[in-house]
């Protein structure tokens, strides 16, 4: 059967060698029937990967240690929901993984795009194989998920304690399909530039799929977050480490895409900008993958020191110089078809929005690699944590938070004093007070300061979008406020769900603050009996706890709870000893909006006395409340919207008429 | 004049660059942030101490213990944890000589990009005023008052 999954996978390589060359030639030489060869071979292509796929998944449900791979991810004591999400735990089944993703999306988009975007589909097809041909060349040449080993052993090494948890399972598909999502807006630019379609039908075509892709890419930074708060048992959920910044990098260039395609759709400008930024993301994507499977840079979280590095790594020079190349050649086609009017003005603003996105992005890329640079110059190692990545991006951030308010209520082309009068004096007004309330309650530290002040200003800039909207609704329609509300909702999905997005934003960066600024911190040695006292909280120690189960002994701290001398539950710090791997922390936690009262067990000793971290973090719940109101939003912008529906059937009746009802007045 | 916005970014990098936060008597916490565990995991010694059974994170935790009840200052411990491990142990690079870039390009290319969006901004809105004057268009913007008013609500509307 393995020898069957070798085959498939040399077959699919050569396919999509073939299949590559077939959609560039066909769309270069305008021979349709080549174009239609490689728009079959791309079905075939998700048939055959989807085979392999399955191939590896039976091999970890039937346990087949014969398979180098299942043997080193998986065990026989394994739970299966573990056993599945284990074929994408190493570097050849995530690749796999990868390249099956990727041919489902391609296999979409021939799908979707059968009578429409003709003189495109050549292109982006061209592109997409190519780069799938790159993956499947990996799994041939470097590293297969279908090695067999000489003697199978009885049992396989098991999965990683700490990746068994629902966090990690999630944790990656969601990143590989904002990843992959990301080539197929990047093949419709690229296509764009070879056909010299050079209008803003790409970026219509691939709205729904920037989206989903930032939206699964979104979902993955926070799966991961959410991992590592509570697997890693340090209690925090970003360490800004190589691998955790590379998924971010592409995360701030794709935000910054899909506000700065707002500006060409309405105003033909930036251009040259917009392919730039999906250019950019889709690089740093395989940057990312560069940097977690290369093991160039040292991280908790990569796949280790393997060959893959140099052929990624030409992979992204060739994207960097094939994009720059085709950007240069049709520079003169590419300029703007109006010019910005004034500084003060809604495309001025998203410029300025895109420059923070895009500055973060770099400063994080710098930072993640500075060691290298500073090793090649001065011949010395040094490390970029936490502590620079905090100082350089703090700053940054707020000025983004500001942006988020002005941005969108701003007027075009020029905003008069009237206009920055109207929508800004309340929403200043509240940033202020707030800060004033919260300088009186004794929260003077300028950042926290600063950044809740910034959120409230936010905050009611977007409610005042939405009552002002619901409200002349309301009353031309003659409707109840809240029918208004929805209904101007679903009639301008794209414009509310990122107001709504926005609004998750928003609880992320309170519970950012929160759980960063204010922490409350106390390492413990405790014997039976003894008490610890934090905040509001008193905790009770009774005793250890030692449990066994068929791959881990288990050893937790029983902890009495009490909140302002009031029993609120149980909580079991622990630690895991699995017979194949290191000790991991099971940390326990007690979540409210409020605080979380996080614990965690380090050591004991044979007379039970405990040596244990108890942490109150303030508001980190609301990080993830902000993550899924951000997938709301989300989900509003991506459905259709009846009032652009209704502009397209008066365009469609009469062509020339360019300027749509006003629907409500402001 | 040409100096006020050269003078006003190195202000403003100055300010991000250097610690919010006064310098008091540091913390254990303080210094096992400050400083990566050697363990090969590139976390800091708090985190890895709290993530796994890390015998290095405790033997620099102990380092560290033992330097603050020495009653040495922040600068001090990390200078004595640098001459023993290098520099790579500090968990961000020091803010001098060629480290010091790390620090500043950021927000030097955000600045100076910000710097030049707003020049080539007004550049062209002072060239279309200008446009419009000699072209006489004063009197034909008169007329197309309503239609600017008009495609102002429609791209307000279009959002």
């Amino acid at each position: 059967m393995y020898d069957l999954a070798n085959g498939v996978l040399l077959l699919s390589f050569i396919l999509a060698g073939y299949a590559a060359w077939a959609a560039f030639m066909g769309g270069r030489w305008r021979q349709p029937e080549l174009v239609k060869s490689a728009e079959r071979s791309a079905v075939a292509l998700f048939l055959l990967s989807s085979l392999a796929i399955g191939i590896l998944t039976y091999a970890f449900v039937t346990r087949d240690f014969s398979l180098e791979y299942v043997a080193s991810y998986s065990s026989r004591t394994l739970p299966m929901f573990y056993t599945v999400s284990a074929v994408w735990a190493g570097q050849a089944g995530s690749l796999l993984f990868w390249v099956w993703l990727l041919m489902m999306f391609t296999a979409i988009v021939v799908w979707q795009n059968q009578k429409k975007n003709r003189q495109l589909i050549p292109y982006v097809l061209g592109t997409l194989l190519f780069t799938a041909f790159f993956f499947f060349g990996l799994m041939v040449y470097a590293t297969s998920p279908f090695k067999l080993l000489p003697s199978p052993p009885a049992d396989g090494n098991g999965l990683n304690p700490m990746l068994q948890n629902p966090g990690m399972v999630m944790h990656p598909p969601t990143l590989y399909l904002g990843y992959v999502g990301f080539a197929v807006p990047f093949a419709f630019a690229i296509a764009a530039l070879l056909a010299n379609r050079l209008d803003s039908q790409w970026i219509k075509t691939t709205r729904r799929w920037t989206l989903v892709a930032w939206l699964f890419l979104t979902l993955g930074n926070l799966f991961g977050a959410k991992w590592a708060y509570v697997e890693l048992g340090w209690g925090g959920y970003w360490a800004w480490d190589p691998v955790e910044n590379a998924s971010l990098m592409p995360w701030l260039t794709g935000t910054a895409f899909l506000h700065s395609v707002m500006i060409q759709e309405k105003r033909g400008m930036l251009k040259i900008w917009n392919l730039v930024l999906i250019m950019l993301t889709f690089s740093l994507t395989i940057f990312g993958t560069f940097i977690t499977r290369s093991g160039i840079i040292s991280s908790v979280h990569s796949f280790g020191v393997s060959n893959l590095g140099p052929m990624f790594l030409a992979f992204l020079g060739l994207t960097i110089a094939v994009s720059g190349y085709l950007l240069w050649k049709r520079w003169p086609q590419l300029q703007s078809e109006h010019r910005l009017d004034a500084v003060l003005s809604r495309e001025s603003s998203f410029l300025f929005n895109n420059l923070i996105l895009v500055g973060m992005a770099f400063a994080v890329f710098w930072g993640t690699i500075f060691p290298i640079i500073s090793e090649a110059v001065r011949g010395v190692k040094i490390t970029v944590g936490p502590p620079f990545f905090n100082q350089i991006n703090i700053p940054i951030g707020l000025a983004l938070l500001a942006l988020t308010g002005i941005c969108p209520l701003i007027a075009w082309r020029k905003a008069s004093k009237r206009n920055l009068t109207r929508n800004f004096t309340i929403p200043f007004a509240a940033g202020l007070v707030t800060a004033l309330v919260l300088w009186l309650f004794g929260i003077q530290s300028i950042y926290p300061l600063m950044s809740f002040s910034l959120t409230m200003f936010v905050f009611v800039t977007i409610v005042m979008e939405f009552y002002r909207g619901a409200a002349a609704r309301a009353r031309i329609a003659g409707r109840s406020f809240m029918t208004a509300l929805w209904d101007l909702t679903m009639r301008n999905k794209r414009r509310y769900g990122g107001y709504i997005v926005h609004l998750g934003v928003l609880f992320i960066f309170v519970g950012i603050t929160g759980s960063s600024a204010f922490v409350k911190e106390k390492t413990v040695s405790l014997k039976k009996g003894d008490t610890v006292q934090i905040g509001d909280y008193t905790l009770h120690y009774q005793g250890l706890v030692d449990q066994s189960t068929d791959h881990a002994r288990i050893i937790a701290a029983k902890m009495k709870v009490e909140k302002n001398g009031k029993f609120i539950g149980t909580l079991y710090p622990a630690k895991q000893q699995h017979r194949r791997h290191d000790p991991v922390s099971e940390v326990a936690i007690r979540q409210t909006p409020k605080e979380d009262l996080y614990l965690i067990l380090s050591g004991w000793d044979e007379q039970e006395r405990a040596a244990m971290k108890v942490l109150v973090i303030p508001l980190v719940a609301w990080i993830w409340i902000g993550g899924v109101v951000m997938v709301i939003g989300t989900l509003i912008a991506l459905g259709p919207d009846r009032f652009k529906r209704q502009i397209d059937a008066v365009q469609r009746k009469a062509p020339r008429l360019q300027i749509p009802e006003v629907e409500h007045a402001h | 004049m040409r100096t006020k916005p050269l003078s006003l970014m190195l202000l403003v990098l100055l300010l991000v660059t250097v610690p919010v936060t006064a310098q008091n008597r540091p913390t254990l916490q303080d210094i096992k942030t400050s400083l990566t565990c050697q363990c090969g995991c590139a976390m800091t010694v708090e985190a890895c101490q709290g993530a796994m059974s890390c015998t290095v994170a405790d033997k620099l935790t102990a380092e560290a213990q033992a330097l603050l009840d020495r009653g040495l200052d922040k600068q001090a411990i990390l200078a004595s944890f640098v001459s023993q491990y290098g520099e790579q142990i500090l968990s961000a690079p020091t803010k001098k000589g060629f480290n010091l870039t790390a620090w500043i390009t950021p927000f030097f290319a955000i600045l100076v990009s910000g710097f030049a969006i707003v020049k080539i901004v007004q550049k062209w809105s002072n060239r279309q005023a200008k446009n419009s004057e000699f072209s006489g268009r004063k009197k034909v913007a008169a007329q197309d008052a309503p239609y600017e008013k008009m495609l102002d609500d429609v791209l307000r509307h279009l959002d």
